[in-house]
């Protein structure tokens, strides 16, 4: 059988495509695989170490705003006048009370 | 910076009754507002109804006071709508809220909230005053639908789509009182059957002889005898039946109270006193052009009954 030459993206075998093949029975196709796979796994231990990283110095930096966002609370705090900081506090006012007029009726 | 427009409590008014000095309490109408206050404390709404001049409305304002209570005074009409007795949602309440917490972050609030006001029913119902419904069968009959659950099951239904603000539990002490003419009466409706089951119906008709001297007295100034000339006039000519409108207590206090003003004297020489009484008498039969001769005869009736009654003088011009 004559080998197909790629003639494009599309045609290239890609480590994606592996998942949803049938298990290979050839020697040489088994031990090709493997070695893509063995390639893969490299990989994404790679791009999850990096993650992971990404993740502790996003949190780290995430801390760090948050202890000066706090420090700079406590700093205003005093500064300002003593009115309701969040407007949620004003809605559960209550209703105005309803002022109420006599007229007086002689029968 | 939070910016929130407050809303300003809305005025309402209610009546305060007080009895004036020249009403009076007689046998007759004593027994009358007994038997009202006792139907009305034991929950039920009272209805007087009766031709006009028979002391409804004055009658209903003087059980009203008796309770003690604010009134919400109401007069049918043939325009009200149900609107008008329970209320509606009149204009909107806005309110916008501008949040600079954080420098760089601008928030906008906004809201408009439909404003739903009052009118005397609910009020009534709302506070447990007493409602007096002056007229009530003026208004069209399915304007006073609303009074039918609020009388029986003492709820309140609102035509509002709020579910928070749809029902009114009636306070305790609401108390309701009803007045109106018979059927016959021009611009009166038919009251309806279930409406009409929900009322203690008290049927008034003219008072007799005594209580209209003493009312007619109250309300005038004149002495006691010649009060009693001028009801016995206007008696004699509500019994005759010749007229289209029957004469009534207000036609006695007119002449009295115009004659006291005046100071003439029923006699039968003062012209000015007879001229009184059949301009205020004289007006209970209707004018065309084809009832002239009726009209004639009757004025010549009325001259008869006047000189009837001034024929026996008075003690005092017996002196």
């Amino acid at each position: 059988m004559k080998p197909v030459r790629p003639r494009g993206m599309r045609d290239l075998m890609t480590i994606q495509g592996i998942s949803g093949r049938s298990v290979p029975d050839t020697r040489e196709q088994i031990v090709a695989e493997q070695a893509r796979l063995e390639h893969e796994r490299t990989r994404l231990r790679r791009e999850l170490a990096m993650w992971e990283d990404n993740g502790r110095k996003t949190a780290t930096r995430l801390q760090a705003v948050e202890d000066r966002m706090t420090l700079l609370r406590r700093t205003i705090e005093p500064l300002i006048e003593p009115e309701p900081a969040r407007p949620a506090a004003r809605s559960t006012e209550p209703e105005p009370s309803t002022t109420w007029h006599e007229v007086v009726l002689e029968y | 910076m939070t910016v929130v427009t407050k809303p300003k409590a809305q005025p309402r008014a209610f009546i305060s009754l007080r009895s004036s000095v020249d009403f009076v309490v007689t046998s007759t109408t004593s027994e009358i507002i007994d038997r009202a206050l006792g139907y009305l404390r034991a929950g039920f709404p009272v209805h007087f109804r009766g031709p006009a001049g028979t002391g409804k409305t004055t009658l209903a304002l003087h059980i009203a006071a008796q309770l003690d209570r604010p009134v919400m005074l109401m007069v049918g009409d043939e325009q009200l709508t149900s609107s008008d007795l329970v209320g509606e949602q009149n204009g909107y309440r806005y309110r916008r809220v501008v949040d600079r917490y954080i420098h760089s972050v601008v928030k906008y609030e906004e809201d408009a909230v439909q404003n739903w006001v009052d009118n005397r029913l609910t009020t009534a119902c709302r506070e447990g005053f007493t409602l007096v419904y002056d007229e009530f069968t003026r208004s069209r009959p399915e304007a006073n639908n609303v009074l039918l659950a609020a009388l029986e099951e003492r709820v309140l239904v609102l035509p509002t789509s709020n579910g928070a603000n749809a029902y009114v539990k009636v306070h305790p002490d609401f108390r309701a009182i009803f007045t109106s003419n018979p059927q016959e009466y021009a611009g009166v409706h038919d009251a309806p059957d279930a409406l009409s089951d929900r009322l203690v119906t008290m049927d008034l008709d003219y008072y007799d002889r005594p209580t209209e001297i003493s009312i007619t007295a109250s309300n005038s100034g004149l002495d006691l005898a010649e009060v009693e000339r001028v009801v016995d006039i206007v008696r004699e000519f509500r019994d005759s039946g010749e007229y289209d409108q029957a004469p009534t207590l207000r036609a006695c206090i007119m002449i009295a109270r115009v004659s006291a003003l005046q100071g003439i004297r029923p006699s039968l020489g003062d012209k000015r006193f007879v001229q009184i009484c059949l301009d205020v008498l004289e007006s209970k039969t209707a004018y065309t052009s084809k009832n002239r001769d009726r009209r004639t005869a009757q004025r010549k009736m009325l001259v008869q009954m006047i000189d009837h009654h001034m024929a026996h003088p008075l003690d005092a011009e017996r002196v």
